[in-house]
């Protein structure tokens, strides 16, 4: 719940807001920095309509969608060229991870990037398959058919066994 | 891999990099994000990259720069002109252009631009945002359609008839957002167009509203502030910080690393690297079509920005002029955990001058 009119009501959201959505973003970009830039740049785009999202049910929900969608489209696209333009210095080590977590992380980033996004938004971020498919402005069957294809296509990066749901 | 499975690992996997990362500053994403709501009510969003085609340079003008300040005792004071009359505040204020906390993160002169006529007084073009209460004084210009001060006193400055009264930091201009207990002050100088209205909040009372006050003159030549010099180009002059090289042909432009003020050269044009900060001032094929009045001329602004790399932002502000029709464009690549970079188009705005 967030403070209605109240002028800090940004950035305690903000502060709430800001690990579970880095914690979100990363599994999509498989670096942290990265992750961080597009919730950073969903932020700002939050604090220019607060007024409006203020008054959302969950304005974490719309401030996960822009992040998503910069991090999978646009937004590192522009990066990447704004990298070339100007001279930036060697990314900061990313977090330490498990050697489990991190060989998920690389099976995570070869998918294509249809499957990856609805594996991280049904499993990481809770949304059930319709939201999913809002969000992505996908048939809720589309999702539903990456989602056993995800699954199938990262267990057989990881080594693993093909789930049963995924074999037919 | 079974769902349940899948589940558990991303969802480790997100925890990991939620205990791995550090917030940024919420304080400074609030800002950017007013400052981009601001730049999006004044309708001048700009497309970064579509920004270059609709550009023509007629023919790079020979610069005329104007001799640096002699030598001598750093003025204590700057000059920010708007409306018409000239106001003097301490050199160490940032000038800002619309700025939407004032007195936020340093003191400072703001000037308020507005449109052609401007809205009258408590009629706001801007209701009050998420601004955190100010903690630090701050003047703010800003026009009005007429002279009009309920309650006020009339003094004269400087042989200028003006009228002032103190209200309550609640009744402030723009703002609900003044510490309960500062001093706010108002005067309100009658001008052609209407009125002038100046205000002052500090917490120390109305001494600095009065060295203020005593400082107005009329006039349009707004700068003076110290570390500049003053540059002609394309029918205006402004100033930009001494230190900064000019580039006004192709040639020189790709051996810029930084601080360069470009004249009418267009370096997406060049090919050469951009510099991290620049200010690149070119003609405009035509004049813009939503403005403001700022310092007597008629400003489009824009402003836009993103995060480039970890911890780096890209800053590009922009104004574009009606006549003479020139475009201002000043890029700050920055870092996120650093001072906040200047306002450095701001003041250059504040001492833009029509060339005679």
């Amino acid at each position: 719940m967030y403070y209605v009119n109240d002028p800090s009501s940004f950035q305690a959201f903000y502060a709430a807001a800001w690990p579970r959505l880095v914690g979100q973003v990363y599994p999509l970009t498989g670096d942290l920095a990265a992750a961080e830039d597009a919730v950073q740049e969903a932020m700002i785009r939050a604090a220019s309509h607060w007024g409006r999202l203020e008054r959302y049910d969950a304005p974490e929900l719309w401030v996960r969608r822009v992040a998503v969608r910069l991090a999978l489209n646009g937004f590192r696209r522009a990066r990447r060229q704004a990298a070339l333009l100007v001279r930036l210095g060697p990314p900061p080590p990313v977090a330490s991870l498990d050697p489990e977590d991190r060989a998920l992380v690389e099976a995570l980033a070869k998918l294509p990037r249809k499957y990856r996004e609805v594996l991280v938004l049904h499993h990481l971020a809770d949304l059930p398959v319709e939201q999913v498919a809002r969000q992505l402005g996908t048939p809720s069957g589309t999702v539903k058919g990456r989602l056993v294809e995800g699954r199938r296509r990262l267990a057989l990066l990881l080594g693993e066994e093909v789930p049963q749901d995924a074999r037919n | 891999m079974p769902g349940t499975d899948l589940d558990q690992r991303l969802r480790r996997l997100g925890e990991a990099a939620a205990a791995a990362t550090i917030p940024r500053d919420p304080a400074a994403t609030e800002r950017a994000g007013g400052r981009r709501r601001h730049a999006r009510r004044l309708g001048v969003a700009v497309a970064l990259a579509g920004v270059a085609a609709a550009l023509v340079v007629r023919g790079a003008l020979v610069p005329r720069p104007e001799p640096d300040r002699p030598a001598g005792p750093v003025p204590a004071t700057r000059q920010v002109a708007h409306g018409g009359l000239v106001f003097s505040v301490p050199a160490s204020w940032q000038v800002s252009v619309g700025e939407l906390c004032p007195g936020s993160s340093g003191p400072e002169a703001v000037v308020d631009v507005q449109p052609d006529p401007p809205p009258a007084l408590g009629r706001e073009l801007r209701a009050a945002i998420g601004c955190g209460a100010a903690s630090h004084p701050f003047a703010l210009l800003r026009s009005l359609p007429d002279a009009h001060l309920p309650g006020s006193t009339q003094r004269t400055v400087d042989g200028l008839p003006v009228h002032v009264r103190r209200v309550a930091p609640a009744q402030a201009v723009n703002l609900g957002k003044i510490p309960p207990g500062w001093s706010v002050w108002q005067a309100l100088f009658p001008t052609e167009d209407g009125g002038l209205l100046l205000q002052v909040a500090d917490r120390a009372g109305a001494e600095r509203f009065e060295d203020i006050l005593a400082s107005v003159r009329p006039g349009h030549d707004g700068g003076g502030a110290p570390g500049t010099r003053r540059l002609a180009w394309g029918g205006v002059s402004f100033e930009v910080p001494s230190s900064w090289q000019v580039v006004s042909n192709r040639e020189d432009a790709c051996a810029v690393e930084s601080d360069a003020v470009f004249l009418g050269v267009e370096l997406a044009r060049t090919g050469c690297h951009i510099p991290l900060r620049h200010l690149e001032v070119t003609r405009l094929a035509s004049p813009p079509g939503h403005t403001v009045r700022l310092n007597g001329f008629d400003v489009q602004r824009g402003s836009q920005g993103g995060m480039i790399g970890p911890g780096r932002s890209l800053q590009e502000d922009t104004a574009e002029l009606a006549d003479p029709p020139i475009r201002l464009r000043m890029l700050t690549v920055s870092s996120t955990s650093g001072e906040p970079e200047p306002r450095w188009l701001d003041a250059v705005l504040v001492s833009l001058r029509p060339l005679p």
